[in-house]
């Protein structure tokens, strides 16, 4: 059996000896497809180890999270209140994002190490623990620390004992490098230090873990008045904030493997054609069943453990090359500090040799084992008819997909639900993409009866649609995602360019407290000054900001609102008399449930009030509730509220008088902000952001390239005989390519007429059914023609070369061919 | 029809050198037939391929229709194959994308020069007029060589080079298939020469000549 094993072996492998561009499109295939999965498997697990890393420090995995009803931060006070009633398990914490001297991003994280529970602080392994015993007196007494980690020292360029200057010129306790990588990018200081520094009583929120159901109880029963105990596990929390990103990549990377393991079954069918002789050879030469099934799969073995060896080897420079966009999506749109370095996971190489190995065991096994049972005597017929049971059951298939998608639609509710739709979508193309082929090239032959040479070209579809099968769809799958990412993030970058123009549109933001109305009132090149005003509480376990909007603001007015009444926004500026009218955002319709009409009881400064809700606005990108009262109004209501900056409107081409005035006024330089250079910061932070989408949809598209090459050099093989005979008839050259390569043209013409529709019912899925199951905001879908036509001219390039490339050599091989031809 | 004069041809296999023409000269005139007979590997395909313009000779001039066929490109052999040219091969090479009347009309489509009624006359004659809209998996073998036959004969052709044409059939059939091509070649008024290793199949054309070691002698 052993020698019968190594025999069939040794003549299998003969193949590739003789074929080694053969060898190399498996490997290809295998590798492309592994790497790719790797790479995104890999960013996901660092930025989730980030996430992990995050939940350790302080209060991000504290189960409840403490705030005050009526103010966004906790005073010390009701801390100390806690405690001695009895809470132990409370600590406080002060979380501070702020600038630099040099104008660098600083998070600063603060906590009262003593109050810190046992499983955070920890004991056991305290060389790695940035809160192990070890250096605390330091943090915790004058001077004070600031334990810096390695990598933001770097990042802000501070050596050990020196001190950061912050924008205001605060000085900061002198540094301390750490290299743990718990304290990821946040600089970590004692409570007390942070008290003193930023000269202030309260905590950003208090955390807890481990509250009993009775010490809720007994919570409530105390300080339900002025705090709010929610669960931070009911709430959104950064891992369920970032959730869907993940899938997405996640499904990208599989999508990747997919159109991978195209790649591999197209380059074994290749193979195959030329091994089928052999097997049936050593299966006529009495090689048993089992010494040929055991050599295949020990040559699966050895192709996936290459594949999975170079894949992962692959995936280190990919993943460094795409991680930092990963991580500026994560700062960017969920405020989510993660490394931009990828870290290894040796667990993800047998994720991806299992893989390469189930990619296999469909592209190679099957296949072979269908061709060990053919004998030599027996002849392989073709089926007849124009569509066979298979295609039929297939489109039938893709029809079902279609409407089961569209029944589920209305009551898919989680993000897994939403994403198994857009699996059903995708789904629905590849198993409606056969049918939609063949009955294209049955119209085209009896359309174009009477012309012999296109009824030719259209018979020929049908010949050569069986080799492309699996690259059309490969192409399909790819182009389905190109456009419906490439519409939802020119949707998102059109909808959020007109909300930042619109909230963005004063020219000059100065930051509070630093003017005032009546000064501004003075000054000649002011053509309208606004301040908004806010207090913060929460609702249905997420934060709520409510906004005084000045009525006369130009960057809110009637334009909008969606979905209210034409009489909403007078009736909202007027103000009711017995309920007052408010403007949410659609964050509160499709995460809360509110509709219009409805009313809202809400905590203010003179008691519970009821708020009636007139419509709604887009807020893109928060993940908090938000209601918009009128200024005067909310002055009422919140009387003790903080002011935020002025929005400046200045008169036309006075901008230079402007900028004088204000430096007259004594507004330093860095107390005001040109909103046009914000406008553009937000859209470079935004294409900065989608750079992993582009990034991904460029790779697979190339992926795709190589499965449409690889499967026509599988069919120029194939068909080299036909060609050659061709050619004995006296085919000229341009008849010749035109007819072989129309197939490749018409193919690729009805793939990319597929793809259009369900690429953008992809989007539409995207934008109105994952978005807002995962943030509560929706916008319009807007097809835009010139990334999809410039996309269409990019595919249509690349098939073009692989068909050139493949067809470099085929004169030469078809006249080879042609002198063999009667030979045979 | 055709002429081959003082033809040389030879190609290595490793150390080896095989002459498959030394000096070789033979013609045919138009509306001649004759089968050429020989060993396995005496080079019967390579001559075949010569007189076809698809392989060429070391020295010697090759005429077909009283022109060399040595200085054509590869252009104008490919005219010269589609105009003046018919093929028949042991495997039949149809295309399996179009039917038998598709399939036989082909060359003659490429060359312009499509009969219709040509076209069902042989058909007709070959006997295979109620196979027209079949594709080629639908056919059996001696179907699909008549099939092939009307091909190389449709455009009407000076020289119709046929190799091994019954190789693939029965006996039976091969008898039916060669008196078929014979006399349709001859109907058409085109030269005929068939590569074949039967003497039975010999016995129906006018000549046989056999290729052995170079050189080409006339049977008795």
């Amino acid at each position: 059996m052993t020698r019968a094993v190594l025999v069939t072996l040794a003549t299998t492998l003969a193949f590739y000896r003789q074929n080694p561009l053969q060898a190399l499109f498996v490997l290809i295939g295998l590798v492309l497809g592994c790497g790719l999965y790797t790479a995104v498997a890999q960013i996901n697990a660092s930025a989730k180890a980030s996430y992990a890393e995050a939940d350790q420090i302080l209060g991000a995995s504290a189960q409840w999270r403490i705030t005050d009803r009526l103010s966004t931060e906790v005073a010390i006070d009701d801390y100390i209140r806690l405690r001695r009633a009895g809470f132990t398990q409370v600590y406080p914490i002060i979380e501070r994002r702020l600038a630099s001297a040099d104008g660098a991003l600083i998070s600063i994280i603060a906590t009262d190490l003593l109050a810190l529970p046992l499983t955070t602080a920890g004991t056991d392994s305290e060389g790695e623990n940035p809160f192990g015993s070890s250096g605390w007196s330091r943090l915790t007494q004058s001077p004070f620390e600031a334990w810096v980690p390695s990598q933001t020292a770097e990042r802000l360029g501070v050596v050990e004992g020196e001190q950061i200057r912050l924008r205001d010129g605060t000085l900061l306790p002198p540094a301390a490098i750490r290299s743990q990588a718990q304290q990821r990018d946040q600089i970590f200081m004692d409570l007390g230090a942070a008290l003193s520094l930023f000269e202030t009583d309260r905590v950003s929120y208090l955390a807890a873990s481990g509250l009993t159901a009775s010490e809720r109880t007994s919570f409530v029963d105390q300080f339900g008045d002025r705090l709010v105990l929610s669960n931070q596990s009911e709430a959104l929390d950064l891992s369920q904030l970032t959730q869907s990103l993940h899938t997405n990549l996640t499904a990208l990377g599989l999508l990747s493997f997919v159109v991978g393991t195209f790649i591999v079954f197209n380059a074994v069918n290749f193979s195959l054609h030329a091994r089928r002789e052999t097997l049936r050879v050593l299966s006529d030469l009495g090689a048993v069943r089992e010494a040929i099934v055991t050599a295949i799969a020990i040559e699966s073995l050895v192709w996936a453990l290459l594949g999975a060896l170079l894949g992962t080897l692959l995936a280190q420079p990919l993943s460094a090359a795409l991680m930092p966009a990963v991580a500026a999506t994560m700062q960017n749109i969920y405020g989510a500090s993660v490394s931009s370095l990828p870290v290894f996971n040796a667990g993800l190489f047998w994720e991806a040799l299992l893989l390469a190995l189930a990619g296999l065991s469909l592209a190679l096994v099957l296949p072979l084992l269908r061709a060990t049972s053919e004998s030599s005597k027996s002849p392989t017929t073709q089926d007849d008819t124009l569509l066979t049971r298979r295609d039929i059951a297939s489109g039938a298939i893709g029809v079902a997909l279609l409407l089961l998608a569209y029944v589920s639609y209305p009551v898919a509710s989680t993000v897994v639900q939403g994403f198994a739709l857009l699996a059903l979508v995708l789904f629905a193309g590849i198993a409606l993409l056969p049918v939609i082929v063949l009955l294209v090239a049955a119209l085209g032959k009896t359309g174009l009866k009477q012309h012999w040479l296109a009824r030719w070209a259209f018979a020929d579809v049908t010949f050569q649609f069986p080799h492309l099968r699996l690259a059309m769809m490969a192409l399909l799958l790819t182009l389905i995602a190109n456009i419906g990412v490439t519409s939802l993030v020119g949707s998102f970058r059109l909808a959020l360019t007109d909300w930042l123009e619109t909230r963005l549109s004063a020219d000059i933001y100065v930051t509070a407290g630093v003017v005032d109305d009546e000064t501004l009132a003075t000054e000649d090149w002011v053509r309208a000054a606004h301040q908004r005003v806010t207090t913060e509480m929460t609702f249905s376990g997420r934060t709520m900001t409510v906004v005084g909007v000045d009525v006369e603001a130009p960057d809110f007015g009637p334009a909008n609102i969606i979905d209210g009444g034409p009489d909403a926004f007078p009736r909202w500026s007027a103000g009711g008399a017995e309920t007052e009218g408010v403007f949410a955002n659609e964050q509160l319709r499709y995460l809360a449930g509110i509709e219009v009409g409805d009313s809202l009881a809400l905590m203010t400064e003179l008691g519970t009030r009821s708020f009636e809700v007139l419509g709604f606005f887009h807020d893109y990108g928060n993940v908090n509730f938000a209601l918009h009262l009128p200024s005067k109004r909310f002055e009422q209501l919140y009387p003790n509220a903080k002011p935020q900056g002025w929005g400046i409107w200045v008169k036309n081409d006075q901008q230079q008088a402007a900028e004088l005035g204000l430096s007259e006024l004594g507004v330093g330089p860095t107390q005001w902000v040109s909103q046009r250079e914000v406008l553009t910061l937000s859209m470079t932070i935004f294409d900065r952001t989608f750079a992993i989408t582009r990034a991904l949809n460029t790779l697979t598209l190339m992926v795709a390239a190589v499965a449409i090459f690889a499967s026509l050099l599988a069919v120029y093989q194939f068909r080299r005989p036909e060609y050659a005979l061709w050619r004995s008839l006296g085919m000229g050259w341009l008849t010749f390519f035109a007819i072989s390569g129309f197939p490749i043209v018409l193919m690729t013409t009805l793939v990319m007429a597929l793809a259009l529709p369900l690429g953008v019912a992809l989007s539409w899925l995207l934008i109105h059914k994952i978005n807002v199951i995962s943030f509560g905001w929706t916008m319009p879908v807007i097809v835009d023609a010139q990334p999809i036509t410039f996309l269409f001219f990019v595919v249509a390039a690349v098939v073009l070369a692989a068909f050139v490339l493949a067809s470099l050599n085929q004169r030469a091989a078809v006249n080879n061919a042609l002198k063999s031809l009667a030979g045979e | 029809m055709f002429e081959l004069k003082h033809i040389d041809k030879a190609f290595r296999d490793r150390e080896d050198e095989i002459h498959v023409a030394r000096d070789l000269s033979w013609s045919l005139g138009a509306g001649d037939n004759a089968a050429l007979m020989g060993e396995s590997g005496a080079g019967k395909t390579t001559l075949m391929n010569i007189i076809a313009g698809l392989d060429t000779v070391d020295a010697g001039e090759v005429l077909v229709g009283g022109e060399p066929i040595a200085g054509l490109s590869q252009a104008e052999l490919t005219t010269f194959r589609r105009n003046r040219l018919g093929l028949i091969f042991q495997k039949f090479h149809l295309v399996p994308a179009l039917s038998a009347w598709d399939n036989a009309a082909l060359q003659a489509r490429l060359a312009g020069a499509f009969d219709k009624g040509f076209a069902a006359h042989l058909f007709d004659m070959l006997g295979i007029e109620q196979l027209a809209h079949r594709r080629p998996e639908q056919l059996s073998g001696g179907q699909q060589q008549r099939v092939a036959i009307a091909r190389a004969l449709m455009h009407k052709p000076q020289l119709v080079l046929a190799d091994e044409p019954t190789g693939n059939l029965d006996e039976a059939t091969s008898d039916t298939v060669i008196e078929l091509l014979v006399s349709a070649a001859s109907e058409a008024d085109a030269t005929l020469v068939v590569v074949t290793h039967s003497a039975a199949i010999a016995s129906h054309l006018s000549h046989t000549w056999r290729l052995a070691s170079g050189a080409l002698t006339r049977a008795a």
